[in-house]
C-alpha cells in the first residue's frame, strides 16, 4: 500500500506531455549560454569486462561548439559544432566527420549536444522524458523515442540541482558511462 | 467530249481505289502514334548501352510521384503529413505509398561480418599513408569519450573499423527517420517526405485523373493549417500537358477550324463548297498518314502537327479551283488551272522533299508525309472536284470584286522607284541582322510544363540532393569485378573534382561495394594494423593473454570474409544503391555514377576530358546531346531551305525567266522580314523558326505561281486571299500556345503569311493581259 503511495506521488509529480515536460525542466535548471568546468568518467565496458577511468575539462558556447578534452589516460580533444565533429590528439588530427549528410552523425551530434548542455527541447526530438524531484534536486530519465536513436543510446540519466551535475549512459551493447561534473563556472 | 468525261470518271474511280486500298492497309498494319521526342532523334549515333542507361534510370523515376510537405512548426507538418496520407490512401489500389517506417525495419549492423574488408575511405587512406597509429588512438578516443555512437567490442574490433564504416555510410538520400516519418535533412523548415510508387504509365489520362483528384485539393486543405506541399515527378508534368494540349486544342484549334468554317460560308454563301475546300485536304492527311505508317511503323505526333500543317497549303489547290469555277464550266477549269497547279505543286513537293536527304529521321517522316500528302490533294482536286461541284452556276462571287478593288488601289512595285529602293533597304537590313542572329538550340523548346511546375521539381529536387537522371557517368565491363575496379581506378581523379570545380557529390557503387581485389587489398592492411599495434592496444588497456588470443581468433575467423556482389543485393543496406547497377548480366555489365550539384561547362569539359581515357567509360550529358541534336537539325534545315530556294528558282526561271522575280520576291523579302525581326524580339532563332520558314515559302510561291498564270485575275486573288487566310487560321493562331515547338511555328507563319500576302498585289504586271 505505501509502495502503491509512493509511486502515485512521484507520477504526480511528472507532468503529463512531453512538450510541458521541456518547459517544466526549463524552470527548474538555469541553461547558461556558455559553461566550463571538469568531468570524471567512469565506463565500464562489458565486451572487456572492465572500467575504464578518465577524466579531463570541457567547455561550451550554447548551440555553437563543445570541447570535451581527456587529459589522463589518453590526450584526447573531441570538438562538436553542430555540422562537424573532430578528434585530435596532441596536434594530429584523427578525424573530422561532417554531419550534414549522415543521419547516425547527426542523431549521435543531437544527442551529446542536447545532454552536456541540458538543451531540454532537442532532447524532446528524441526521447520520452521522465522528471522527478525539485528544483534543489532533479532527475530526468530519458528513453528513446525511435529505434535509431537507440543503436547511440538506450537510457540516459540526468541529475542536478540548478545545474548539470551527474550523467549516466547506457548503450545497446550494455556498457555503461557515468560523468561527474566539478568546478563548474558561467 | 463525252469520252473524255468517261476516261474522267474512270481516273477518278481509279484514284479512289488507290485511296482505299492504302488506307486499308495502313488500318490492317494498325494505327501506331509516338509522342517521344527521343524517337525523332538519330538512333545510330547513341550507342546502345548508352540508351539502356538512360531508359533505365529514367524509366526508375517516371512512375515515382514524389511530395515534400513542410511547415514553419514541425506539429504543423506532422499533422499535414497525416492529413495528405489519409487522402492518398484511396490512391493505395494504383500506387504504394510510402510515408513512414516502422521501428523493425531499421538497420542492423549487417556489415559487420565485413569489418576487415570493406573499409572507409578514410580508414582506408589513414592506412595506405601508413598512419596506422591514428588509427589505434581514435580506438582508445571512442573507448574513453562518453557517448562513442557505435558498439565498442575492443575483443572483435579493437580498432573500432567497424564505428568508421558505419559513421562513413551515407544514406542514398538526405533523409532521416524521425518518430517514423521520412524527414528531408537538408530542408530549413520541417519537410517530410511521401512517395507514391505507380503501378502504371504516368502517361495514362485515367491514372492521372484519379491521383490529382487526390493531389490538388490537399493545395487547400494544407494552406490554411499552414503547411505547403511540393511535387515532384513525371506524372505532374504529363498531366499538366495533357491538360495544356486539351485545352489549347478546345480554343486554338477550335478557334481556327470556326474561323475557316465561317470564312467559306461567308464566301461561297454555300455549304458543298466548303466540302469541296476540306475534302482534298482530308484525303490528302489521310494518305499521308497511311503512307507515312507503311513506310515508318508509328507515326510521330510532331510530323502529324507539322505535317498537316504543309498538307494544309493544298486547300490553295481546292480553292483555285472552287473560285474559277464560279465564272466557268469544271473542264475549262481543269485546262486552265492545269499548268499554274502543277507549277504549284512541283515546287513545293521540291521544297519539302528536300527535308528527306536529311539523315535525321524525323524531318525524313515530316518530307515523306508532306509530299504525299499535297500530291495525294492535288490529285483529288483535279480528279474529283468536277464531278463533286455543282456545275451551273456561272457568276461572280461579289467578295472577289470587293477585294479586287481594294487591290486596284494598291501601288505597282515597277513604277514606283522609292518603293524599289525601300524594299532593297529593309532586305539588306533584315540580311545583316539575321547574319549576325544567334542560334538557340535549348532543350527547353522541347519542355512543354510551365515554370511553376519546373520550378517547385527543382526545389524537390534540391532537397533530395538529387541529381538528373540525364547527366551521368557510364561504366560498362565484362564482368561487376572488372567495371568496380574500374570504377576505384576513377574515384580519385572525380573526387579531385568534388568542391573546387562545382562537383557537390557523387555516388558510385564501389563507394558502398568495394571490388573483391580491393577488399582483400584491405584485409592486408588491416593485417598489418592488427600486427603493428595490436601489443600497445594491449598494454593500454592492460588486457589479459587470454583477451588477446580471443582478439587474435576473432580477428583469423573474419578476415578473409569478403563482400560479393551478389550478397550484397541482398543486404538492407544495398537499399538505394542497387539502382547503380544497370545492368549484372555477365558480358555487358554497367554501372552509372551518379553526380550532384549543379554541372557547369567547366566542369563538363573536365568530366568528358576524365572519361575519355579510360575505355568503356561514358561522360553522358542528355541535355548537351539533345541541344547538340537540335543544332544539328537546325543547320541541316538552313541548308535544305536554301538548297530548296535554288531548286525552285531553276526550275520556276525555265518558264517564267525575267519575270521570276514577281514570284520569288513576296515570300524571299516576306521571309527575310520576319525573320529578322523574331530574331530582334526573341534574341534568337531555332529549328522550329526555320521550319515554319518553309511553310512560307510553300505558301508565298503558290500565291505567286497563280497570281501570274491567271493573269493577276480578280477570283486568283480571292483564292490565294482566301488561302492565305486559311493557314493564318489554322497555323498562326499556334502564336498563341504555351507549347514552345507550336509557339515558335506560329510566331513564324502568321507575321510571314501576313507579309506575303501584303508585298504580293506589288508584284502585279503594268499591263494586265486581256482576260480570256
Amino acid at each position: 500500500m505505501i509502495r502503491w503511495l509512493v509511486i502515485l506521488l512521484f507520477t504526480g509529480l511528472s507532468v503529463g506531455s512531453q512538450a510541458a515536460d521541456f518547459k517544466f525542466l526549463e524552470s527548474l535548471t538555469t541553461a547558461p549560454e556558455s559553461l566550463h568546468g571538469q568531468f570524471t568518467q567512469v565506463k565500464l565496458v562489458k565486451a572487456l569486462d572492465a572500467r575504464f577511468e578518465s577524466s579531463g575539462s570541457f567547455d561550451y558556447e550554447r548551440g555553437s561548439s563543445i570541447r570535451w578534452h581527456t587529459l589522463t589516460p589518453i590526450d584526447n580533444l573531441l570538438t562538436l559544432t553542430p555540422r562537424t565533429i573532430s578528434s585530435q590528439q596532441g596536434d594530429t588530427l584523427l578525424s573530422n566527420l561532417d554531419s550534414q549528410n549522415n543521419p547516425v552523425v547527426v542523431i549521435f551530434s543531437d544527442i551529446f549536444f542536447g545532454v552536456m548542455t541540458a538543451e531540454w527541447q532537442t532532447l524532446a526530438e528524441y526521447f520520452e522524458m521522465d522528471v522527478q524531484g525539485s528544483k534543489e534536486h532533479w532527475t530526468v530519465t530519458l528513453h528513446p523515442i525511435d529505434k535509431s536513436v537507440e543503436q547511440v543510446v538506450t537510457r540516459v540519466e540526468l541529475s542536478g540541482d540548478d545545474l548539470l551535475r551527474k550523467v549516466l549512459l547506457f548503450e545497446a551493447a550494455g556498457d555503461q558511462t557515468q560523468i561527474k561534473f566539478t568546478e563548474l563556472q558561467q | 467530249m463525252m469520252i473524255a468525261r468517261q476516261k474522267g470518271r474512270l481516273v477518278a474511280l481509279l484514284w479512289l481505289i488507290v485511296v482505299l486500298s492504302v488506307v486499308v492497309a495502313a488500318i490492317r498494319q494498325g494505327p501506331s502514334f509516338d509522342t517521344s521526342l527521343m524517337a525523332l532523334l538519330p538512333i545510330t549515333e547513341q550507342r546502345p548501352e548508352i540508351s539502356q542507361a538512360v531508359d533505365k534510370l529514367s524509366s526508375d523515376f517516371s512512375r515515382q510521384a514524389l511530395l515534400v510537405i513542410s511547415a514553419s512548426e514541425r506539429e504543423v507538418a506532422r499533422k499535414a503529413v497525416a492529413i495528405a496520407v489519409k487522402r492518398l490512401v484511396s490512391l493505395s489500389d494504383i500506387a504504394r505509398i510510402d510515408w513512414q517506417l516502422d521501428d523493425s525495419a531499421v538497420v542492423g549492423d549487417e556489415l559487420y561480418p565485413f569489418r576487415f574488408s570493406v573499409l572507409s575511405d578514410a580508414v582506408r587512406n589513414r592506412l595506405l599513408a601508413g598512419q596506422g597509429k591514428q588509427q589505434y588512438q581514435l580506438a582508445l578516443q571512442r573507448l574513453f569519450s562518453p557517448l562513442s555512437g557505435s558498439v565498442q567490442d575492443p575483443i572483435r574490433d579493437p580498432f573500432s573499423l567497424y564505428a568508421d564504416l558505419q559513421m562513413s555510410q551515407q544514406s542514398g538520400l538526405p533523409l532521416t527517420l524521425e518518430q517514423g516519418l521520412f524527414r528531408l535533412t537538408s530542408a530549413e523548415q520541417p519537410s517530410y517526405l511521401v512517395r507514391l510508387s505507380l503501378d502504371s504509365d504516368p502517361f495514362s489520362l485515367p491514372i492521372q485523373q484519379r491521383v490529382l483528384a487526390v493531389v490538388d485539393p490537399l493545395d487547400q486543405e494544407l494552406g490554411p493549417l499552414g503547411a505547403q506541399l511540393y511535387r515532384s515527378g513525371l506524372i505532374w508534368h504529363a498531366a499538366a500537358g495533357a491538360q495544356q494540349a486539351k485545352a489549347e486544342i478546345s480554343t486554338i484549334g477550335l478557334g481556327s477550324l470556326l474561323g475557316i468554317i465561317l470564312l467559306m460560308l461567308l464566301v461561297f454563301k454555300r455549304i458543298s463548297s466548303l466540302g469541296s475546300v476540306l475534302l482534298p485536304v482530308l484525303i490528302g492527311c489521310l494518305m499521308a498518314s497511311a503512307v507515312t505508317l507503311l513506310l515508318f511503323g508509328k507515326v510521330h505526333l510532331i510530323t502529324l502537327a507539322f505535317g498537316a500543317g504543309l498538307v494544309g497549303v493544298s486547300v490553295d489547290y481546292a480553292l483555285h479551283f472552287i473560285c474559277e469555277r464560279q465564272v466557268q464550266p469544271a473542264d475549262r477549269v481543269v485546262k486552265k488551272l492545269f499548268a499554274g497547279l502543277l507549277l504549284g505543286l512541283v515546287s513545293s513537293v521540291i521544297a519539302y522533299a528536300a527535308l528527306a536527304l536529311a539523315p535525321f529521321p524525323g524531318l525524313r517522316q515530316m518530307a515523306v508525309f508532306s509530299v504525299t500528302g499535297l500530291t495525294a490533294a492535288w490529285l483529288t482536286v483535279l480528279l474529283w472536284l468536277p464531278f463533286i461541284s455543282p456545275g451551273k452556276t456561272v457568276k461572280a462571287l461579289p467578295s472577289a470584286a470587293l477585294l479586287n478593288r481594294w487591290r486596284e488601289g494598291y501601288p505597282r512595285l515597277e513604277s514606283q522607284p522609292l518603293l524599289i529602293v525601300g524594299f532593297i533597304l529593309i532586305s539588306v537590313i533584315s540580311l545583316v541582322i539575321i547574319w549576325q542572329g544567334q542560334s538557340q538550340d535549348d532543350i527547353r523548346l522541347l519542355q512543354t510544363s510551365s515554370t511553376e511546375l519546373l520550378h517547385e521539381d527543382r526545389q524537390v529536387q534540391q532537397l533530395l540532393g538529387n541529381s538528373s537522371s540525364s547527366e551521368f557517368i557510364l561504366i560498362t565491363g565484362s564482368s561487376v569485378e572488372t567495371v568496380l575496379q574500374t570504377e576505384e581506378r576513377l574515384l580519385p581523379a572525380l573526387q579531385a573534382l568534388v568542391e573546387p570545380s562545382g562537383l557537390q557529390g557523387y555516388q558510385a557503387l564501389s563507394q558502398v561495394l568495394p571490388s573483391l581485389q580491393r577488399q582483400s587489398g584491405n584485409n592486408n592492411l588491416i593485417r598489418d594494423l592488427y600486427r603493428q599495434y595490436l601489443p600497445e592496444i594491449g598494454s593500454v588497456l592492460r588486457l589479459s593473454e587470454s583477451q588477446l588470443m580471443n582478439i587474435k581468433i576473432e580477428f583469423e575467423q573474419s578476415v578473409n570474409q569478403l563482400m560479393t556482389p551478389t550478397e550484397w543485393q541482398e543486404l538492407q543496406v544495398s537499399e538505394g544503391w542497387r539502382q547503380l547497377l544497370i545492368n549484372d548480366v555477365e558480358g555487358s555489365v554497367a554501372t552509372v555514377i551518379r553526380l550532384n550539384g549543379v554541372l557547369h561547362s567547366d566542369l563538363k569539359e573536365q568530366l568528358q576530358l576524365l572519361t575519355d581515357n579510360e575505355p568503356g567509360v561514358y561522360w553522358v550529358d542528355r541535355v548537351e546531346s539533345i541541344s547538340n541534336l537540335l543544332s544539328g537539325y537546325r543547320q541541316q534545315i538552313i541548308q535544305w531551305l536554301l538548297i530548296a530556294y535554288g531548286l525552285v528558282v531553276s526550275l520556276l526561271a525555265i518558264r517564267y525567266r525575267t519575270d521570276l522575280w514577281r514570284i520569288i520576291l513576296p515570300p524571299l523579302t516576306a521571309s527575310l522580314i520576319t525573320f529578322a525581326a523574331l530574331i530582334l524580339s526573341d534574341g534568337g532563332y531555332n529549328l522550329f523558326n526555320l521550319i515554319a520558314l518553309m511553310l512560307v515559302l510553300g505558301i508565298g510561291l503558290d500565291m505567286g505561281i497563280f497570281l501570274y498564270e491567271s493573269g493577276d485575275s480578280d477570283h486568283t486573288w480571292l483564292a490565294v486571299s482566301l488561302s492565305a487566310v486559311t493557314s493564318l487560321l489554322a497555323f498562326g493562331l499556334l502564336t498563341f500556345s504555351k507549347t514552345p515547338v507550336l509557339y515558335h511555328f506560329g510566331i513564324i507563319v502568321l507575321p510571314g503569311l501576313c507579309l506575303v500576302w501584303l508585298i504580293a498585289p506589288l508584284m502585279r504586271r503594268l499591263q494586265p493581259e486581256i482576260k480570256t
